[in-house]
């Protein structure tokens, strides 16, 4: 799923093109990010075509903010800040619509039962607490790196992820 | 065997379990856990309960992406140039080979132009702070002149000898006035210093520390009195056509 040191160097490469006036090379970017980002934003968002808009603007807001990356390497942990963020707010908005508005489940995916309970769950908890659950275990980050991607120490990650483990059960055995 | 002791009778904590479950924890810390838990009925029954969680949320699907979504992302940058690339939607339609060059020299057509309005901006920006320069050069002069008249025209006494110095001080360092607006100045202060003082200049401009300097050089008659302040003053103010 997730190899950041391999693709680190093949993007620092991309990213001094495109810093260069490659434009193409930003194609490159996408087209190597654009599966976990997509996945990334639906598992918050819980709506298919929504995690699509949210991870098409977050390609488009990290190419004209490129020049501000520190390291040429970090462009995938750089992206997937730039997509929590976005997705918390787009997760925010669509909490006002009525979950028969939601469509949760995938592009061209068979309809998931499991899939729609768990949507629903996650929909019913606090947005601090459903992030750190789904960076932890459906992108199997490490303590540090949701840390980096949220901006907060790494105790505050653990306890996070206690709480929301504990309030995912709950609502869980509850449903 | 003590820090085993530490792990038994399950005083291990939610979140240093979760930790191990999570693989946060190495070493030797990491053994100690792994063989607790072996042996700790109510350890596996939380860890069950953590891998049903785990189980449960990866029940969600990975969705593909669509197949025009990097096209999307192109056509969302070009509809933020409007500029310089105005027709992207169009040219991505085009035979994918041209589409792509034409891509790259828009985006390049745009860099330039944001490059020759970026030296325009720096070249008004060089000859605003030139001007600022020249600006504050004339005040600086124009206020050391008004000074150096205000000791020519004030009373004689030797509370000028500190102003003389102070005044003389600020002309050695305005070293980029012009030439004429120096000497005049400092030709003020030596007149008025010579009526102020009377006899033996030489001695004052030493005690003011003003001897060793080129702007002080002795003059013919300075050492053996001066005369009375007044034809000095005038012989400066032109007075008898000098």
């Amino acid at each position: 799923m997730r190899d950041w040191l391999g693709q680190a160097g093949a993007d620092a490469g991309a990213v001094r093109r495109v810093l260069a006036g490659d434009a193409e090379a930003y194609a490159e970017l996408v087209e190597r990010h654009r599966h976990w980002a997509v996945n990334l934003a639906y598992h918050l968002i819980g709506d298919a075509e929504e995690a699509e808009d949210v991870a098409q603007e977050a390609f488009v807001i990290a190419y004209s903010k490129l020049h501000q990356l520190r390291s040429s390497g970090a462009f995938g942990p750089w992206l997937r800040r730039i997509l929590v963020n976005l997705a918390s707010r787009r997760r925010r908005r669509l909490s006002r619509r009525s979950a028969a508005e939601i469509d949760p489940t995938g592009v061209g995916e068979a309809t998931n039962s499991t899939a729609v309970a768990v949507h629903a769950v996650l929909r019913l908890m606090p947005d601090h607490l459903a992030v750190v659950l789904v960076l932890r275990e459906l992108h199997s980050l490490s303590y540090r790196e949701i840390a980096e991607t949220l901006s907060i120490p790494v105790g505050t990650v653990r306890s996070r992820l206690h709480a929301a483990r504990e309030m995912f059960r709950r609502l869980w055995d509850a449903e | 065997m003590m820090a085993l002791a530490e792990f038994q009778c399950c005083k291990v904590s939610d979140k240093q379990l979760a930790a191990f479950y999570d693989g946060e924890i190495s070493g030797w810390r990491a053994r100690l856990l792994q063989a607790h838990v072996a042996v700790c009925a109510r350890c596996q029954q939380r860890l069950e309960a953590l891998s049903r969680l785990t189980w449960a949320v990866r029940s969600l699907p990975r969705l593909t992406p669509s197949p025009g979504f990097t096209e999307a992302v192109i056509e969302a940058l070009s509809a933020r140039e409007p500029l310089v690339l105005a027709d992207m939607a169009g040219q991505l339609n085009a035979p994918s080979g041209r589409s792509g060059r034409e891509f790259v020299e828009a985006v390049m057509d745009r860099v330039r132009w944001r490059g020759r309005r970026r030296t325009a901006q720096l070249a008004a920006s060089s000859a605003k702070s030139r001007r600022a320069v020249a600006a504050s050069a004339t005040v600086g002069a124009v206020a050391m002149v008004a000074a150096c008249l205000l000791l020519v025209c004030g009373r004689p006494n030797l509370a000028l000898l500190p102003r003389a110095k102070a005044i003389v001080e600020v002309v050695a360092l305005a070293a980029p006035w012009p030439e004429q607006i120096r000497a005049a100045a400092v030709g003020l202060v030596r007149v008025r210093l010579r009526g102020a003082v009377g006899t033996g200049i030489d001695v004052e401009l030493q005690h003011i520390g003003l001897l060793g300097k080129p702007e002080f050089r002795e003059l013919p008659g300075d050492s053996a009195g001066a005369p009375a302040g007044g034809s000095g003053l005038n012989s400066y103010c032109g007075k008898d056509g000098g």
